[in-house]
Order: C-alpha cells, then sequence, then structure tokens
C-alpha cells in the first residue's frame, strides 16, 4: 500500500494519531506536500463524504474523520503554496432569535467546514444587530440561518429585512434550514433553502460559484 | 404504581443515581436566569457563574416535600396524576398535519378538529393547547385564541403555555380564571431541559410563574444521545436525570410542596443523519427506566406515548408506535405525553395514525391490567358443564365476560379475507378515517356559563 492510501485509510477510521505520524513521515520522505494534500488527505476525505452520502458512514465518524484530516493538514499547512488550498467560500451560520435549537446548526456548520468553506458560528438565539456586524467583521459569501419553531421564522424574515436595510443583502447570498422552514417561505423572504445539511453543502457551493 | 418491569435492575438504579449526585455536585447545571441563582445561594449551594451545584442534601431536602401524587381538575372532569392509573395526555406542537395522504400546515380548522377528536376520545385524559400553532389567527393572539378554543370545545383538565414569560402568566390567569379557583391544580407547565444539563431563561421564568400561582410542574428532557447526552443509554439517563433533579429541586426551594413531575421523552439519535429516532427500542428502554427513577425519588412519572418516525401510517409507523407505548403501561408510568398520532420525531400528525394510535391504548391497557385469576374466571364449574367435545358459543359467561376479557376494536382488520374483499377492502388506515369523520359529525360543544362564554369571546375574537 502506498503512504498515501495508508494516510487516507487511517482518516477514514479517525485515527489523529497515524495520520499525523503518517503525514510527517510522506514528508520527511521528501513527497510534496500539494501531493500529500490532494492524494492522502483529501482523496481520504472525499471518500469518507461519499460513504456518508450513502449511509455507510455515521456522522460522529465523519467528524472525527475530519478532524484526522486536520491533524495532517496542521504538518503540511507551512509548506503549501496560497493557491493550493481552494478555499470553498465563508459563510457566517446562527440559530436566529429566540430559539435555542443548535443541532442542526452545527452539523450543516461541520459539514460546510468538511466541503472547504470557512465557517463564522454565531450559535443560537442571534439578534440580527449581531448577524449584520458579522457581515461587515468577517465578508462572508453567505450567511445561512436555522429556525425550529414555527414561531421564530419570523425572526428568520426580520433578520432577511435587517440585512437589506444595512444595504448588504447584493453583498452576501442568504441561506436558511430547520424542521418548519420550507422552499415556499425560503422564496418568500427572499433566501436560499436546503433540507439537509448534504443539500445545503450543494446550495452553498453552487451559490459561491454562480 | 407499581413497577413491574424488570429490565432495569435495582442495583442499576442506585449506579445510575450515584452518577447523578456526582454530577450535580461535581458537573454542575447552567441556569440561565439570575433570580434561580439567588434561590440556590439562599439555600447554601454553591453557585459559580450561572452553574449551580447540588449537594446530596440539598438534593434530599427538596425530594422530601414533593408530594407522591396530586389532583389536576378541569371544567368537568379530573385526574389524579401519580395514582394507579396512566393519564393519557395529547401530542404536542406538530409543524403539519396528514390525511388521507395529503400533508399541510397547520391552521386554527385542524385545531379546533384535533381538540374536537380529544375531547370525544374515550382514552384522550386531558386537553393540551400546545399540539399546534393556529398560523392563520394574528400572531400576537395565538397562544390565547388556542387556549381559548380548547376550553371552549373540551372539558377535561388542560395543558398551560411556558413558551414565554407572557405566554405563561396569560395561561395562569385565564385557566384560573375559566374554572373559578384559587388553589385547585388547573395548569400544568412543561418545563424542558436544554440538555446537556441546563435550563434556558425563558423557561425558568416560566416556572416562577407557576410557582407562584401554586400550579403543577412537568420537567421535561428531550436529549439525542451522541448529540446532546453521552451516546450510550446509562450515561444519557445519568445527565437525563441529573437535569430533572435539578429542575425539581429548584421547584421545591421556590414552592415546597409544589406538585412535579418527573419527565423524559429522549429516545435514540439516527446518526446517519444526528435526527431524533423515537420510534426505537431504547426509547423503550429509556422510558423503563424514567418509570424506575421517579419511583425510586417518589416523584410522578411521565414519558412520550406512540412516538414514530416513519412519515406515513404504515407498518414502520405501528411498529415504531407499539414498541414506545407499551412501556409506559407496564411500567406504570403516571402520564403519557404525545400519547397518539405522532409521526415524522414529532413533526407531523397523522389523524389516521391519531385513531388508531386511540386503539393501541386500548390494546396496551388491556396487557397491562393482566391477566384476572378467580373462580369464575378459572371457570371450572362451566368447564365441567360443557366438558370435552362442546363448546362455549351459547353460553352465558362467554357474554357476560367477552367485553371485559377482551380488548377488540373496529378499526382492525380480523374478518375472512373474502367477507374483507366484499366490503371493500379496506385497510385499518381505511377505517381510521371513516371513524373520525363519524366521531365530528357527532360532536357536541359543552354547555359553558354565561359568564364562561362572555369571558372567552375576546380571546376567540381575532
Ligand atoms: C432536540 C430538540 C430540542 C432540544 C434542542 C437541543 C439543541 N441543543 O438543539 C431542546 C430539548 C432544548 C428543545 C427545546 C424546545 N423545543 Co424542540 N425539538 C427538538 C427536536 C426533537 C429535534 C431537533 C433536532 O435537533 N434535530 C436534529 C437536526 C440534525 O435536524 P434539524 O435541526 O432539522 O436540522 C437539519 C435540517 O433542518 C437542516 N437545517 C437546519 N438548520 C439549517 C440552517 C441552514 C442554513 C441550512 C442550510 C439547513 C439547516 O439541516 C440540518 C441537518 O441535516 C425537534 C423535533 C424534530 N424532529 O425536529 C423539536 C421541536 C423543533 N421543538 C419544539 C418545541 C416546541 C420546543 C420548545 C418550545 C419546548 C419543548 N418542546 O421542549 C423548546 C424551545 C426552546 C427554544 N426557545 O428554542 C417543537 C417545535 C414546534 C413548533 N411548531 O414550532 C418540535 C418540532 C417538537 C415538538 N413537536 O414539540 N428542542
Amino acid at each position: 500500500m502506498s503512504i498515501y492510501q495508508d494516510i487516507a485509510e487511517n482518516l477514514m477510521e479517525g485515527q489523529t494519531a497515524q495520520v499525523r505520524e503518517l503525514t510527517q513521515k510522506a514528508v520527511d520522505e521528501g513527497k510534496p506536500a500539494v501531493e500529500i494534500l490532494n492524494n492522502a488527505l483529501l482523496a481520504g476525505m472525499n471518500e469518507v463524504g461519499e460513504l456518508f452520502k450513502e449511509g455507510e458512514m455515521f456522522v460522529p465518524e465523519v467528524l472525527i474523520a475530519a478532524k484526522a484530516m486536520n491533524s495532517g493538514m496542521e504538518i503540511i499547512k507551512p509548506l503549501l503554496n496560497d493557491g493550493d488550498i481552494k478555499k470553498a467560500g465563508t459563510v457566517i451560520m446562527a440559530t436566529v432569535k429566540g430559539d435555542l435549537h443548535d443541532i442542526g446548526l452545527n452539523l450543516v456548520s461541520m459539514m460546510l467546514e468538511g466541503a472547504g468553506f470557512e465557517v463564522i458560528n454565531l450559535g443560537i438565539d442571534t439578534e440580527p444587530e449581531k448577524i449584520i456586524e458579522a457581515i461587515k467583521q468577517y465578508n462572508p459569501d453567505i450567511i445561512g440561518m436555522s429556525a425550529m419553531l414555527t414561531t421564530t421564522m419570523k425572526a428568520m424574515k426580520e433578520a432577511v429585512q435587517a440585512i437589506k436595510e444595512a444595504g448588504l443583502y447584493d453583498k452576501v447570498k442568504v441561506m436558511v434550514g430547520g424542521a418548519p422552514v420550507n422552499d415556499e417561505f425560503a422564496q418568500q423572504i427572499g433566501a436560499h433553502y436546503s433540507s439537509d445539511a448534504n443539500e445545503a453543502v450543494e446550495v452553498a457551493t453552487r451559490l459561491v460559484s454562480a | 404504581m407499581e413497577f413491574r418491569s424488570t429490565i432495569i435492575k435495582k442495583q442499576d438504579v442506585e449506579r445510575i443515581h450515584e452518577a447523578t449526585l456526582k454530577i450535580l455536585e461535581d458537573v454542575g447545571v447552567d441556569f440561565l436566569y439570575d433570580e434561580v441563582l439567588e434561590v440556590f445561594k439562599k439555600h447554601g449551594a454553591k453557585v459559580e457563574g450561572h452553574r449551580v451545584f447540588i449537594s446530596e442534601a440539598l438534593l434530599n431536602q427538596a425530594l422530601k416535600t414533593v408530594p407522591t401524587s396530586f389532583v389536576w381538575k378541569g371544567p368537568k372532569s379530573e385526574v389524579t396524576i401519580g395514582g394507579e392509573r396512566t393519564v393519557v395526555a395529547p401530542l404536542s406542537g406538530v409543524i403539519e398535519v396528514s390525511e388521507k395522504g395529503e400533508k399541510r400546515r397547520v391552521n386554527s380548522e385542524d385545531f379546533i378538529k384535533l381538540t374536537k377528536l380529544h375531547e370525544s376520545s374515550k382514552v384522550m385524559d386531558v386537553h393540551n393547547p400546545n399540539i399546534m400553532v393556529p398560523l392563520d389567527i394574528p400572531e400576537d393572539k395565538q397562544r390565547n385564541y388556542a387556549l381559548a378554543t380548547t376550553l371552549k370545545l373540551g372539558t377535561k383538565p388542560v395543558i398551560g403555555f411556558t413558551t414565554t414569560k407572557k405566554d405563561a402568566v396569560d395561561s395562569l390567569y385565564i385557566l384560573k380564571k375559566f374554572h373559578e379557583t384559587e388553589d385547585d391544580c388547573v395548569a400544568l407547565g412543561i418545563i424542558s431541559t436544554l440538555s446537556p444539563l441546563a435550563y434556558d431563561k425563558v423557561m425558568l421564568e416560566s416556572l416562577f410563574e407557576f410557582a407562584k400561582e401554586k400550579q403543577p410542574l412537568m420537567f421535561a428532557t428531550c436529549s439525542l444521545p451522541g448529540a446532546t447526552s453521552p451516546v450510550t443509554i446509562a450515561g444519557t439517563l445519568a445527565t437525563n436525570n441529573a437535569e430533572q433533579l435539578a429542575g425539581i429541586v429548584l421547584s421545591q426551594l421556590v414552592c415546597p410542596g409544589l406538585p412535579v413531575i418527573y419527565g423524559n421523552t429522549t429516545g435514540s439519535c439516527d446518526m446517519r443523519y444526528a435526527t431524533p429516532a423515537i420510534g426505537a427500542a431504547e426509547t423503550a428502554l429509556i422510558t423503563y427506566a424514567t418509570a424506575a427513577l421517579a419511583q425510586y425519588y417518589g416523584v410522578p412519572s411521565r414519558s412520550g406515548g406512540s412516538l414514530a418516525d416513519s412519515k406515513i401510517p404504515d407498518i414502520q409507523a405501528g411498529i415504531e408506535g407499539s414498541f414506545t407505548l407499551i412501556p409506559p403501561f407496564i411500567s406504570g408510568i403516571h402520564m403519557v405525553l404525545h400519547s397518539c398520532g405522532i409521526l415524522d420525531s414529532f413533526n407531523l400528525l397523522s389523524y389516521e395514525k391519531y385513531i388508531i394510535d386511540e386503539h393501541l391504548v386500548a390494546m396496551c391497557k388491556r396487557l397491562a391490567e393482566g391477566i384476572n385469576v378467580n373462580d369464575e374466571t378459572l371457570a371450572v364449574d362451566l368447564i365441567k358443564q360443557v366438558g370435552p367435545k362442546g363448546q362455549y358459543l351459547e353460553e352465558m359467561h362467554t357474554a357476560m365476560y367477552y367485553r371485559k376479557e377482551h380488548c377488540t376494536s373496529k378499526l382492525f382488520v380480523k374478518e375472512g379475507l373474502e367477507v374483507w374483499e366484499k366490503k371493500g377492502a379496506k385497510s385499518a388506515v381505511d377505517r381510521a378515517y371513516e371513524e373520525m369523520q363519524k366521531r365530528l359529525s357527532k360532536y357536541k360543544a359543552p354547555e359553558l356559563t354565561k359568564e364562561q362564554e362572555e369571558f372567552l369571546k375576546p380571546y376567540l375574537t381575532v
């Protein structure tokens, strides 16, 4: 087995220590960092993504695989050139005001990170002002909002309104999700809907490339 | 009620209890409301920021004042929580409803329809204005409209609101005024924990409002194992238990003797999606443990009911619902919330499943009742009389005991195949729909006094 395969397989099993060690070994053997990135780390993570979509891998397994990947990334990062890692985009995520549900929010955030997005997660019960502030600070491509209560869907609408009033609506794309949210509602408030984390990654990828 | 299952052993309960003590004493529970911190400080508990550490002594002191049972009154009937009967209560918070394979968003029409079904149900013991948010009603009026509609259409005890402080205050006022009472329990406040190991401000504000009015509280944990509690069932039970006990201690410090319920509706979590998997064997295990733990502490208990993740009233829904509705009845849970109609992990009500679940409740009650063994039921005299090769169809004993001993329903298909085909080959789901229409057409609203009608009017005018 090639060392790349070895790294990828350990990554898929979430073996953080082994991935770190093997990545270091590959570097020591003189393998180019960009090759380690693409042929070992990203190759392993892509396979993880496929297996997750097929229902063969579970969320916690995906998350520890991502941790293992990061342990390898830390080693090769200083050796990579600027253009080697393609950042997919920046996303600000938040559960809207009055809503305390964050399991879906965190899952979507983690999946976006796994797909190469930089995610700033503002957490639960987020006032529109905080979202505006964050947009000004991080200049993101996408704002992702979550609402799990019928009664907090209106906070989502108000947040979009606030973004418009702050003159920032043209600078970002708005994504929404959560149990009571649907496509129709998203369109009404000028946002893009996804029904789960996988779809969220697809929609986000589409939005940044549009 | 005696705990009848051997699935959870006494020493396991004790070990969960010991782990819980460690969590309460060393890890602490966050109460995100300053007034609560003052209460705990006053009673000598260690408080750091919003984190409260509860000692075994404080826990035991609080548990001493919890009533083992209480009576909850409605306009025309009442129930005892903590007695020999498992009280059956409606679902809560569905986002959509479905019938005849069609799905739609909830509105006041569906609110009224389901409330009428609850009122005319032979198994449903109480009402719940939280069943769904009537989305067609102006937002600031939705809660009070829902509560007033419940009181207009129903006669059974009613759950209150804890969704905001204002909702809590309004529901307490309306329920007390409608029942013309100061001291009786006429509202139940459901206080959800913010797993793991926290309570949020809104819930705690509502807790204070209910305690002020001396109205009972139910603490409700609903963690997702692996996400908001440890993935192992024992670990989940330990954190759930700590959350429960922390809330119960607070309630007794604020208002010693306040009736409370130990409630847990934690299920499994499907890690392909990190979504709740409520129609699960693990839900059943957690229900058994909930009954055992609540009994250990001498607090009335509550679980979920016929819980399903399936999206349609199909065989999956039937299996999931049976798996989760049998345990509360055989383990002696005192109250079953979300008893009938749930699909899609709490998000969807199926009317057909609601009607079928009513029959499932009847079957569970029959199961829990056990076998009645006495001279009359053993019927040795009759056996002698009929003798070998005789038959029992014409016997008085058969006619007399059939209804008592056997739980039947017109819903389930039991006739011969050809007979069934000739009658239109209708499934239990088809029959449930017809049964519902019949029930609704026969529904009659209760008679209200002039004063009651006048009192409800402004809330109903939207
Ligand atoms: C777990 C849970 C809780 C936990 C939350 C813990 C936490 N840390 O998040 C606790 C117990 C604290 C809780 C509290 C309450 N809850 Co709650 N809760 C749930 C439950 C069972 C599961 C939600 C969940 O985590 N799902 C798992 C995740 C992975 O799925 P998801 O959130 O849907 O997210 C996915 C998609 O929606 C999408 N998505 C989500 N967000 C976003 C955002 C973007 C940008 C994108 C692109 C996609 C996306 O992708 C995600 C991943 O695939 C739901 C019922 C349900 N089946 O949904 C009720 C539910 C949402 N809760 C409900 C209610 C009523 C409450 C309470 C008011 C009272 C109560 N029943 O306890 C309080 C409210 C507190 C508040 N102010 O917010 C109701 C809502 C009813 C309504 N009509 O509004 C529900 C439907 C249950 C019910 N029938 O009563 N709840």
